[in-house]
């Protein structure tokens, strides 16, 4: 007997509007009747949820404030101010540095943001370790509004180096392996809203290495991040594994590095993302090349699949003169169909422009570009003389031109929803480099004032999230 | 109910009501328990109570469960009511606590019913428009339903699947994040 059938409207309504936004998609789904009930009264609002890229945060050297690169938006809402709604009290400026970012929330030292509603969670202070000598901890949170509203903020163990200071390692606890099983995890819980120590059983073949491994791998640019899916947390761990922390059993998985990530003593560079199939890495392989590399999981197996091979060099060196024109300096072209906010500097040096500079953006689109929700979609159907240039011909005479290009290259992540890599062009302009068609859309200057004052071996993005705003 | 001053208060409060199930049986219970209900509430400030109340939708046995309900939120409100005035914060804190906690567990008894059982509560909450067992019982079966499959759901419930298999492909295809 079908026994929600005999409840009326009003009541079956009464219960669904209690389900997450994934399980009222799962019960539009069971019958015309529960179809009905959850859209007459507009219970499912996918217009909410974090569906849609804003721009990309990014920590720059050197800043205290993390800076966004976005499209021009009309919505004073879609910022990187979040400096404007932080609580005063405790000094806005050192912890303004956004340190993750997961389905539109930010996770800064100590508070959980959400810029578009501007809620603001202060989170209670962390365990305090007893091994904190030779190691530290990186936050990552995770959270997913279409499952639930509480989120979690994960501590992950990361390793210093071999002290120099000649401090005592004890070769026991150096040849162990890391990550053990179970591995004790400090974890904050919004449901809960409290720190919480949990025990993490690995399910799978361990990570072969040791805590002695764990301290060889120090390269901190770009940072290590972590990708929430499917209900687990990804999160990329010193010597480039990935491990897999379940959300709802509490047990993780080791996920070895795609072929060639990890050396003896050279680890390479490795980015995690995610993008429109799920979990994505690109490896450093040169200087302007980069591997891509899709994660395929099945009940069976989990194993990287090369997805394409990024050569930026041909980029550059291709005869185009609409893209070398394109690819400039930022005296050149200062402004793109994105722009950076370049938060830092206004507010260092020119606070009170910044104020001036800010209100009128809010106002109107000072760009000279209406602005209107048909154009945020991606140009990827543009034509190749509006910002895209090809990158999958060969170039032939590549010794020559080689001399041409000095510039440096690195990645800023993935689009969450589109087979697209932003690239950070020699900090002079983002640039988006579309996967299937191997075709780059110049986006605008990235150029931060606040770089002035860097010394050229310090010029590295420390981090950078591609942010979707969740309005939940 | 609004016109009774104080004193009659005290009176009202042991004053009794007779609930008739559907199938003719009596229950008497306080006016304070009745009244957890707003259907029965507003018969009583309309003064149409005496000589019992006629509950046509509800089963004795449904009755029985929805009465036990009422009896033990109706004394946690009046324990509550009572501690406010003569306990300090902390203390009064305290209990609060220990009351929340016993109510609770009653609750996660209360529920632990057969599917159709859950059902006859949920449509004797509605009708009787109690607000904490609505909400009880709807958030139970949302419960249930949270993290499946729409064949599981359908399963579950004997939901017979009317959408078209075209109608079905468009829902995937406007919420594909959900089906990931």
């Amino acid at each position: 007997m079908d026994l929600p059938a005999l409840l009326p409207d009003n009541v079956l309504a009464d219960v669904l509007r209690r389900l997450p936004p994934c399980g009222l998609a799962a019960a539009r789904s069971v019958c015309t009747a529960w179809r009905t009930a959850i859209d007459d009264r507009r219970l499912l609002r996918v217009d909410l949820l974090p569906h849609s890229l804003a721009g990309i945060l990014i920590n720059f050297p050197c800043t205290s404030i993390t800076d966004f690169f976005s499209r021009p938006s009309t919505d004073p809402s879609i910022s990187g101010k979040h400096v404007d709604y932080l609580p005063e009290s405790s000094g806005k400026r050192s912890w303004s540095t956004i340190i993750g970012h997961c389905n539109g929330l930010l996770l800064l030292y100590h508070y959980v943001l959400n810029p578009a509603t501007r809620r603001c969670d202060p989170l209670p202070p962390e365990p305090i370790l007893m091994e904190t000598k030779d190691r530290y901890e990186q936050w990552y949170l995770a959270y997913d509004p279409t499952v639930s509203p509480h989120y979690q903020v994960f501590l992950i163990p990361r390793f210093h180096p071999m002290s120099s200071r000649g401090d005592q390692i004890d070769p026991v606890r150096e040849r162990s392996e890391w990550p053990p099983s179970p591995c004790i995890l400090n974890v904050f819980s919004s449901a809960a809203g409290r720190w919480e120590e949990r025990s993490f059983a690995r399910e799978g073949e361990p990570a072969g290495s040791t805590i002695a491994d764990m301290r060889l791998d120090q390269r901190c640019c770009p940072g290590r991040y972590a990708v929430c899916w499917r209900r687990s947390l990804y999160v990329h761990c010193q010597t480039n594994f990935v491990m897999r922390i379940s959300l709802s059993n509490d047990t993780y998985r080791v996920i070895e590095s795609p072929p060639g990530a990890k050396g003896d003593r050279y680890h390479l560079e490795l980015l995690l993302g995610k993008s429109e199939k799920g979990v994505y890495c690109t490896l450093r392989r040169g200087d302007y090349s980069f591997q891509v590399w899709l994660l395929e999981e099945s009940s069976c197996r989990t194993q990287w699949v090369p997805r394409h091979e990024m050569d930026l060099l041909a980029l550059f060196l291709k005869p185009n003169p609409e893209s070398t024109r394109r690819v400039g300096s930022p005296k050149q072209h200062p402004h793109g169909p994105w722009i950076l906010q370049d938060i830092d500097y206004y507010y260092e040096y020119n606070e009170e422009d910044y104020y001036e500079y800010s209100e009128e953006d809010d106002e109107e689109d000072d760009m000279g570009t209406p602005l209107q929700d048909e154009e945020l979609e991606w140009s990827s159907e543009a034509s190749d003389d509006d910002g895209m240039c090809d990158c999958s011909s060969n170039y032939d005479n590549n010794g020559n031109a080689r001399d041409t290009y000095d510039g440096d290259v690195s990645i800023l992540g993935f689009h969450p929803f589109r087979e697209i890599v932003f690239i950070n062009y020699d900090f002079r302009r983002g640039l988006a480099y579309h996967l299937n068609t191997s075709k780059v859309e110049d986006l605008g200057n990235i150029y931060s004032e606040s770089l002035d004052c860097v010394p050229p071996n310090g010029m590295h993005i420390r981090s950078s999230f591609p942010y979707t705003p969740c309005w939940v | 109910m609004a016109s009774a001053g104080s004193g009659d208060e005290k009176a009202a409060a042991a004053a009794m009501i007779t609930l008739i199930s559907s199938d003719n049986e009596k229950f008497e219970v306080t006016e304070a328990t009745a009244t957890l209900s707003q259907t029965i509430r507003h018969m009583i400030e309309d003064g149409c109570t005496d000589g019992g109340v006629p509950l046509p939708n509800v089963t004795s046995k449904i009755l029985a469960r929805v009465i036990e309900y009422c009896k033990k939120h109706a004394t946690a409100a009046a324990g509550e009511e009572g501690s406010s005035s003569s306990f300090s914060d902390a203390a009064f804190l305290e209990v609060d606590r220990a009351f929340l906690e016993e109510l609770e567990e009653f609750d996660d008894a209360f529920l632990e019913v057969d599917r159709a059982t859950l059902f006859d509560l949920i449509l004797a909450a509605n009708y009787l428009d109690i607000k904490g067992l609505l909400n009880l019982t709807c958030q139970k079966v949302a419960d249930s339903v949270k993290g499946k499959t729409p064949e599981q759901i359908r399963e579950m419930y004997n939901i017979v699947n009317d959408l078209t298999p075209e109608e079905e492909a468009e829902i995937r295809r406007e919420t594909q994040w959900a089906f990931e």
